[in-house]
């Protein structure tokens, strides 16, 4: 195989061309309201195929399917996995909803669910460990901190998204589907260089030259996701992975930061006022309306697109999703390229390695495409200060002119002992239900609960909530916060404890299927903290009480009890008060000796 | 332990017990008089520690701002726009306000609280944040003085715009506009906390803006920082702000303190900056319902460090000065990882940059509420009584019989229970009679209740009731008057550590109360002076008063330290020849002091959860009547004729 391999590779370095790779990637750019961008980067790549149980020994050949990725999934039996990285808050109002509705996008932080395949529970369990420390080593990111105290298993939301049981296969196994989030996590640079790694090109050439570190985590939200499933016909297997970055850039913003990386103030020349208002030399009223904008890609991105990724099976693709009237694009490369309009989409394909870059012109920013609403808006608020309890609110509205049917998720630490007894319901801040009225089942359909076990498993609650259409629904909950040992406190305790943000999925009505996805923030709960110092106070304290009873003890061991009179005398037997005497009588007789002279 | 055995064992020989008894009494003032010389002490050089930042994390005004030249325009051009409508109607101007956010990027809302007045809020979920931590900036449309914050409003704004440029927010960034910064932001801030929607996180640390004049320049700031309940910011967020208002070359004033004294430093100023705090600590939360909120009671007991910036004089330094010191502040507390738990939570100014702990400060409050304990104690040990003035103390006469006993304890029950009733249902009442449409209700209600209490104190002397000698009598009295006066050292001794001032001065208020003396009715002209010396309601009346005519301590300071004629003449003449004491108009503003700080102490715990009328009428006053009524009894016979007579 191995002396076959080099003239191949020769071969395929003449013939470039005509060698393609199950890869594909598109950028999609997409003008916001108030001069936002959201740039969609997706990745799609195949395996070659496999046979699902092979022996050990089997070499693969993993083709443009990461070699990282593959043994992993293999070794822990993994047949779907979905990881992650999110940060930044996403404004629903601004930026309408989310991209690829929420398919794409976690909570901040890392998120992780798998379907794995296994025996029983505790093996299953052991692979998953195995493959969030393998994911941690490969991503850079604390996945290793991933145990049982934080993982689900969720029962009607992640669900396959490729269900392997209805591909006709017969599985030696059971499946099953975990999931864990770390809240905590700051997603930055050393996360992005691993995801990029995956890809064939390494974020050398194609869209993927794009991000960088300092730029993609400059975005007002982002969102990088990795998902692989197994697809089965027959017995022959090949993973699908789709990875995608979905960045929001506020484009005024990063064009500032280009031209001046301090926020120095606007010489006065350059000051922007609002002339219905006084305006002069000392006096301006800001005019922060900007409506005329031109910008590149290397201006967003710090560099140009270094040519298409010549290796895939479909050459590079380049949209934008524009409003034409008031929007213009223009490609610079050394070769003229015209954009083609695509499903109402300009796009174009880069099919050299020349580099590339894209202008883009507008005369009223304010005229984009207009953005698809969200079914669900949502947000989570933590109730009350105290350091023994707290409580959870979550409001839920529903903006559309249809009744919908969404599924609250919520993964709770075991230190966070919630009541569901206390489970409140309050719909338009008027009529307020709780748990035991026959109303509050007209709204919440069903309720899915695994209390926590302390130090074993979180609090796993889903509840199937309806909706009425253009109605507002507020939940709370109430909690009582636990004590942690001294050991369990994380290095910098007085932080808080991230809660992981809540999922709430918008199922349709007759399928079942999740149609929309979105995550609440996460939320920052304070715990009784000591003052870590206490230990050793408790040490002096306890030593002193132990010398002190040891003192008072030994007294009465080795004393004796005599009566006060008997004790007297004693004294004044005793040889020390002789020997006083003795003195004094000296000291008697020397005075009257020299009284006398 | 062999030297206290040796001890005990000569004071049962020589029989000193009986003398050491009689000698309680003097115990107990010795104490008082400790705690206030102990408080005395603390200003001395040597006494008090000089501030420092605790949480390295903070780093304050270690980034060069650049909130100034142009930004000064957008100030200006906001400000402008503020002036010329600030008689608006109130929605008008925050809907102004809210389009002015909105443009920027903050996503904006509106709060309403139950009296109709609004709040608007506007967040910023900042980009590279987690969006679970946030700080909160403040400016009301009424400052504590009740004038326009328009310079306030204005330097928000463009403080808020500046901070949307940055990027190196972690911490989201809520701004909030109330009408004013007492009830209406204390609404705010708790239905932030238990049901409003829209929330940027937990809050780490709020400053509130209150700059009322047009000018565009202010001399020095004063920063508030009290809280009710004796609750302060933790002091590294004091100790930041003072510590970057002096880099910005500001001078600090604190407690109102004037212009002139902010650069003195000896033992006298520090001394009058202690009491100022002390006594403010202890005032906290009293407020009517206008104005005279700092900000900080509003934020109290949610866990948020407060601070007040309130610009004072005209001129100096420029209104962006006193921006760069808001941003630096609020940098600091950006840079925190973990909450504010570094430095004390309990602790006493002497000067910005010179504290005591709660270590060296505590003693005094303990003291103060021992003495309590010490003549609690001697009242059982029948020292009291003014019949066993002349008679040796004996362990058979401090015995009681079961029924004086009942009796006693039952009379004790019985007046804290009614008192304690009394209180909540003046508490109810107030929440039910509003201020402003029964002011004369209130006017009579507060000088009716002092009237009263001062009236009562006199019983003892008027009263002309003889009884039969009976040592059932001379019994109860002393169980109740034992019992009346432990309770309150317990009450004193609980509350200490967590409301240090206001456990002092009820104790030193209530000191006289270990003076009284029962016996026969003849006797009684002292316990008339300490009663009405000791009533929580002539305190009332006093504090009242006092803060109607702006009594400043720093006056009374000067007067001292720098004695001369001139000066007490200039004083007298402006505060006492000049003032126009038959003024109708001016009486009745006097007047209305008391009645403003009685309403706000009715309608503290509603408000602002303060609970200084809980310990007032749940304690305090109970031993009070009970002193009272002491002391309208007849008590014939001493402790130790009871078996001769019965």
């Amino acid at each position: 195989m191995r002396e076959l391999l080099l003239p191949v590779l020769l071969l395929c370095a003449l013939c470039r061309a005509s060698v393609h790779y199950p890869f594909e990637e598109l950028l999609e750019l997409r003008p916001l309201e108030r001069n936002n961008l959201l740039a969609s980067f997706d990745f799609k790549i195949n395996s070659t195929e496999f046979e699902l149980y092979e022996p050990e020994d089997k070499t693969f050949h993993y083709s443009t399917f990461s070699k990282l990725l593959g043994p992993i999934l293999q070794e822990t039996n993994t047949r779907e996995l979905h990881l992650r990285f999110s940060q930044g808050w996403y404004d629903p109002e601004v930026y309408g909803e989310l991209p690829y509705k929420g398919k794409h996008s976690g909570g901040t932080g890392v998120e992780l669910w798998a379907v794995l395949e296994g025996q029983n529970e505790d093996t299953v369990f052991k692979d998953w460990i195995k493959l969030a420390n393998s994911l941690s080593g490969l991503f850079c990111a604390s996945l290793n901190f991933i145990d049982s105290s934080s993982t689900t298993y969720p029962a009607t939301v992640f669900q396959p998204a490729a269900p392997m049981l209805e591909q006709g296969l017969s599985l030696k196994n059971d499946l099953f589907l975990l999931r864990s989030a770390l809240p905590r996590e700051p997603v930055c640079t050393e996360n992005l260089t691993p995801f990029l790694k995956l890809l064939p090109t390494k974020g050398k050439a194609g869209i993927s030259s794009l991000l960088t570190g300092h730029k993609v985590f400059n975005s007002q939200w982002s969102s990088m996701s990795i998902d692989v499933t197994t697809h089965c016909s027959g017995t022959k297997c090949h993973y699908e992975m789709e990875q995608s970055i979905n960045l929001i850039l506020d484009v005024p913003m990063t064009l500032e930061r280009n031209r001046m990386p301090i926020p120095k103030p606007t010489p006065g020349s350059e000051l922007k006022c609002d002339p219905t208002k006084p305006f002069d030399a000392f006096h301006c009223f800001p005019l922060d309306d900007i409506s005329e904008l031109e910008f590149s890609l290397a201006d967003l991105f710090g560099k140009k697109i270094q040519g298409g990724a010549l290796l895939a099976s479909q050459p590079t693709k380049i949209c934008a999703d524009l409003d034409l009237e008031s929007w213009s694009m223009e490609v610079q490369t050394d070769s003229q390229i015209v954009p083609k309009i695509e499903q109402e989409k300009t796009c174009f394909v880069i099919e050299n390695t020349n580099g590339h870059d894209v202008l883009f012109r507008a005369k009223d920013t304010k005229k984009v495409k207009s953005l698809k609403s969200p079914p669900i808006l949502a947000s989570r608020s933590l109730s009350g200060y105290s350091q023994d309890s707290g409580g959870f609110r979550i409001d839920v509205k529903n903006p559309t002119d249809e009744d919908l049917d969404i599924i609250i998720f919520e993964s709770i630490p075991w230190f966070v002992r919630i009541y569901l007894h206390t489970l409140t319901l309050n719909i338009n801040s008027t009529v307020t239900h709780i748990v035991s009225d026959p109303q509050f089942d007209q709204y919440v359909k069903g309720i899915i609960y695994n209390p926590a076990i302390d130090r074993q498993k979180p609090s796993h609650l889903e509840l199937l909530v309806g909706i009425p259409a253009h109605t507002k629904i507020k939940l709370s909950l109430e909690f009582d916060k636990a004590m942690l040992l001294y050991a369990e406190y994380p290095p910098d305790a007085n932080h808080g404890f991230e809660i992981e943000p809540a999922v709430i999925s918008v199922l349709d009505r007759n399928s079942h299927n999740v149609v929309y996805e979105m995550r609440t923030t996460t939320a920052l709960l304070t715990i009784p903290t000591p003052d870590f110092s206490m230990p050793y106070n408790v040490i002096i304290l306890t030593s002193t009480v132990m010398s002190l009873a040891f003192g008072s003890i030994f007294n009465l061991l080795t004393k004796q009890t005599v009566t006060e009179e008997e004790a007297e005398s004693r004294v004044k037997e005793s040889r020390i008060t002789r020997l006083r005497s003795r003195i004094k009588e000296r000291v008697q007789r020397i005075k009257s000796l020299f009284r006398r002279s | 332990m062999a030297l206290l055995e040796t001890i005990q064992r000569k004071i049962t020989k020589y029989g000193l017990l009986p003398k050491l008894v009689r000698f309680l009494p003097k115990v107990s003032t010795l104490l008082t008089l400790l705690g206030l010389i102990w408080i005395l002490i603390l200003p001395l050089d040597g006494q008090f520690r000089t501030t420092y930042i605790s949480e390295n994390a903070l780093m304050p005004s270690q980034a060069y701002s650049f909130f100034r030249e142009s930004e000064w325009n957008f100030v200006r051009g906001y400000r402008d726009q503020i002036i010329e409508h600030i008689d608006d109607p109130m929605d008008e101007r925050h809907e102004m306000l809210s389009s002015w956010m909105k443009t920027i990027g903050y996503k904006t809302f509106e709060y309403r609280s139950a009296n109709d007045s609004r709040t608007t809020y506007g967040i910023y979920h900042v980009p590279k944040g987690d969006d679970t931590e946030a700080m909160v900036i403040v400016a009301p449309w009424t400052t504590s003085d009740g004038e326009k914050n328009i310079g306030g409003l204005a330097l928000t704004m463009g403080l808020i715009r500046y901070f949307h440029r940055l990027s190196i927010w972690s911490k989201n960034i809520i701004v909030v506009f109330p009408e004013d910064g007492q009830d209406t932001l204390r609404k705010w801030v708790d239905a932030y906390h238990t049901t409003l929607d829209e929330t940027g996180g937990s809050m780490e640390s709020a400053i509130v803006i209150e700059y009322s004049s047009e000018s565009d320049e202010l001399d020095y700031v004063e920063v508030k920082y009290v809280g009710v309940n004796g609750q302060l910011p933790n002091l590294d967020l004091v100790n930041c702000a003072v510590m970057i208002s002096e880099h910005e070359g500001f001078k600090v004033s604190l407690h109102n303190t004037p212009k002139g004294q902010l650069w003195a430093n000896d033992y006298p100023s520090r001394l009058t900056t202690l009491l100022k705090g002390l006594f403010s600590m202890a005032t906290a939360g009293l407020l009517p319902e206008t104005g005279g909120g700092n900000g900080c009671e509003a934020f109290s007991g949610w866990n948020v460090q407060t601070l007040t910036f309130k610009a004072r004089g005209t001129e100096g330094r420029d209104i962006t000065t006193l921006g760069r010191v808001i941003e630096a502040c609020f940098r600091a507390v950006n840079n925190l990882l973990e909450k504010f738990h570094q430095s004390f939570f309990f602790y006493l100014l002497l000067t910005p940059n010179h504290f005591v702990s709660i270590g060296n400060y505590l003693p005094a409050a303990v003291l103060t509420a021992s003495s309590f304990v010490i003549s609690s104690l001697s009242a059982f040990l029948t020292n009291n009584n003014v019949n066993n003035k002349h008679i040796n103390f004996n362990d058979a006469a401090i015995k009681v019989d079961t029924l004086p006993l009942m009796n006693g304890l039952l009379l004790f029950t019985t007046v804290t229970v009614g008192s304690i009733i009394f209180g909540t249902l003046l508490m109810w009442f107030s929440s039910i009679v509003s201020f402003a449409d029964n002011n004369n209700l209130y006017t009579k209600l507060t000088w009716g209740l002092i009237l009263a209490t001062t009236t009562v104190s006199t019983l003892p002397v008027v009263l002309r009731y003889k009884s039969q000698p009976s040592a059932a009598i001379s019994q109860t009295v002393r169980v109740a008057n034992g019992c009346s006066l432990f309770y309150l050292a317990f009450a004193l001794v609980s509350l200490l550590v967590l409301h240090f001032s206001l456990s002092l001065l009820i104790s030193l208020a209530a000191f006289p109360l270990t003076f009284i003396r029962y016996g026969p009715l003849r006797q009684n002209r002292k316990n008339s002076i300490w009663l009405i010396l000791s009533s929580p309601f002539l305190w009332l009346a006093i504090v009242g008063v006092a803060r109607k005519m702006e009594f400043q301590l720093d006056i009374v300071r000067n007067l001292i330290q720098y004695f001369s004629v001139p000066l007490l003449r200039h004083e007298l003449q402006t505060k006492i020849f000049d003032t126009d004491w038959l003024n109708p108009a001016f009486l009745q503003n006097l007047l209305q002091g008391p009645v403003e700080i009685f309403y706000g102490l009715l309608t503290g715990y509603r408000r602002f959860q303060t609970w200084t009328w809980m310990v007032i009428s749940f304690a305090w006053l109970p031993v009070w009547i009970m002193s009272l009524i002491i002391t309208c009894i007849d008590v014939q016979i001493g402790d130790f004729e009871k078996r001769k007579v019965n």
